[in-house]
């Protein structure tokens, strides 16, 4: 049975568009956020005059934020040039108002900005751009260099820095902590959402599974009844060729016995007339019964020929190891002693021995070997050749004569029964040989095809498989 | 002609097809001691010595039965039959003429110890040798038996 298949969205899949969504509302926020900290920069350059650093620095870090963002849109890293550009304009603001020590807040303000991406990560540049600065710059100041402008205080204790540090590392703790809770929460959140979603769909496609199994039932209940029913006619019809097998046996049964006797009759009392009362015919009157005696003596032919097509139709080769180049020389003497006018000059190359019905196969050799005699006794020297090739698979056989061929176009009608390429004035014969050899061929898993040329012969080949 | 000097009875229902065979035979001087029935219960009373054939002593024996397979009464496989299961008859020779070829015939004639089985050919010639070629063969140079084995 085919498994409806799960929804293709994954549980990780679920939660970075959930990500993504937050992303794209925070840069929005920051965006503001940023044109804001510049314009700041620009007002707080009033108090002291510096407009070199408001739009210097702050400029600058504009460009390194979105630019960073515009090269590399696929990846967080804009976010932590961020962090870094909120601890600059910490710093900035703090030279551009002459060491105001409340400007130290807008480190604050970045820090917790930052918790919008919900990546705790993001508060290290922030603080280590505070530490650094901080450190430098009241280095700078408490060793004596001019506007430094770090702060205020003509001097700092120990007292004033540690609760400044542990200030600054409370807020920028907690402001990771929250990042971090808040990105486990919404996790926690979209993988419950999604389980019960699961559960949700599991339930409906074990719903729909079940309608289906009552649906597949219902169906093969159905094709059951429908296979029962052609079984039924099927046994029928195999019951109705029985019979027609049946009728058809005693059919070539009754052909065979009850037509053969009367023209046996026919022909033996022609035979009789003609022999024993030669003296009371004319000359006409003799020909008329010779003309009987030569049809019924073709009639008798055909049935036998027939007969002998349609027992075929019933049977399995046997085969048996076959010594195929004495069969065919007996053949051959066979055939010449039953043709009055034989002169034709056979040529036999050595045959392969070969697995066959040797009484099958010798029929095949008597109709093409005869065939060939018949069709060359025309030409002045009738020359037949019969030999082998042999392929990967198979032994080719052929049987060449010079005699009168026929036109290729027909060539599809050779084997059929009754099919005659020729007038039975011009040759004799029943139509029946080469259908019969067809079968025995095709019966044996071979092919049989012929090539020929009007009055300058025939080639038949045939096939064997080795 | 008396029944006891028969030489060769020939059971064929086809008047015509007897003639033949007849003819045939004659040609070669084979037919004087010849009786035709034409159909099995009367060709086993002949055999059997039994109702209008029968005899105050002795009994028919001629030197061969020619058979045909389809006859009226009783069938020619019935005739020969009955001829080879009984020991006083089973040693004549019966042979079957028949216009069959059908391997089933064949089969079931020899089955039942036929001596020799001859498909009747159309071809008057052909017909003509293989009548003559039996009666010189069964009649001339065939040594029938004589007595009884052990």
């Amino acid at each position: 049975m085919r498994a409806i298949p799960l929804p293709a969205l994954g549980k990780s899949t679920h939660i970075d568009e959930f990500l993504n969504q937050i992303k794209r509302k925070s840069d929005k926020l920051v965006n503001y956020f940023m044109i804001s900290f510049f314009l700041t920069g620009l007002f707080l350059a009033f108090f002291y005059d510096t407009w070199t650093v408001a739009v210097g620095i702050g400029g600058l870090s504009l460009i390194a934020y979105y630019s960073t963002k515009w090269a590399l849109p696929n990846s967080n890293f804009y976010q932590y040039i961020l962090s870094v550009v909120l601890g600059i304009f910490m710093a900035q603001y703090i030279y551009q108002m002459h060491g105001m020590f409340e400007m130290h807040f807008f480190a604050f303000i970045g820090s917790a900005m930052l918790i919008t991406y919900q990546n705790w990560k993001l508060q290290i540049p922030i603080t280590l751009v505070v530490v650094l600065h901080h450190g430098l710059f009241g280095y700078l100041q408490y060793t004596g260099y001019d506007n430094v402008y770090f702060t205020q205080l003509d001097y700092m204790s120990l007292q004033t820095f540690m609760i400044h540090v542990v200030l600054a590392a409370v807020i920028f703790f907690i402001c990771a902590l929250w990042a971090y809770h808040f990105k486990k929460y919404s996790e926690m959140h979209i993988e419950q959402s999604f389980e019960i979603g699961r559960l949700g769909e599991e339930h409906v496609q074990k719903e729909a599974l079940k309608a289906l199994n009552e649906s597949l039932e219902v169906k093969v209940k159905e094709r059951t009844a429908a296979l029962e029913t052609a079984n039924s006619s099927l046994e029928k019809v195999n019951k109705d060729l029985e019979t027609v097998n049946k009728e058809l046996e005693a059919f070539s049964y009754s052909v065979s016995h009850d037509l053969r006797a009367p023209l046996r009759i026919i022909n033996g009392f022609s035979n009789m007339l003609y022999k024993g009362y030669s003296d009371k015919l004319d000359a006409r009157g003799q020909d008329y019964t010779q003309t009987i005696i030569k049809n019924a003596t073709q009639m008798g032919d055909l049935i036998d020929d027939l007969l002998n097509f349609s027992k075929l139709g019933r049977v399995t080769p046997t085969k048996n190891p076959v010594d195929m180049t004495d069969m065919v020389k007996a053949t051959i003497e066979e055939v010449k002693s039953a043709s009055q006018d034989h002169r034709s000059e056979i040529l036999l190359h050595g045959l392969n021995a070969v697995k066959c019905d040797l009484n099958l196969m010798k029929q095949v050799w008597a109709n093409l070997i005869s065939n060939a005699v018949k069709y060359s006794r025309k030409t002045e020297k009738p020359f037949i050749e019969i030999g082998v090739t042999e392929t990967k698979d198979d032994a080719v056989y052929y049987i060449r004569d010079n005699g009168s061929g026929f036109d290729m176009q027909h060539a599809d009608k050779l084997f059929g029964v009754f099919q005659r390429l020729h007038k039975i004035t011009e040759y004799e014969g029943t139509g029946v040989g080469l259908a019969l050899v067809h079968r025995i061929i095709t019966k044996h898993g071979g092919k049989i095809w012929a090539e020929a040329e009007v009055d300058k012969g025939a080639t038949f080949y045939f096939t064997l498989p080795n | 002609m008396e029944d006891r000097y028969i030489d060769i009875l020939l059971v064929e229902d086809n008047p015509y097809e007897a003639q033949l065979t007849i003819a045939g035979l004659e040609e070669h001087n084979l037919a004087r001691n010849l009786l035709h029935i034409n159909d099995g219960a009367e060709a086993l009373d002949f055999i059997f010595s039994k109702g209008q054939y029968s005899r105050k002593n002795g009994r028919n024996e001629p030197k061969i039965i020619l058979l045909d397979l389809n006859l009226p009464k009783i069938g020619g496989l019935e005739v020969l039959r009955q001829i080879k299961a009984d020991e006083q008859t089973r040693s004549i020779p019966v042979i079957i003429l028949s216009s069959s070829k059908e391997d089933v015939d064949v089969i079931c004639g020899y089955h039942h110890g036929v001596n020799s089985y001859i498909v009747k050919p159309v071809e008057f010639n052909l017909f003509n040798k293989a009548i003559a070629d039996l009666g010189m063969y069964w009649m001339l140079l065939n040594q029938s038996s004589i007595g009884r084995c052990g």
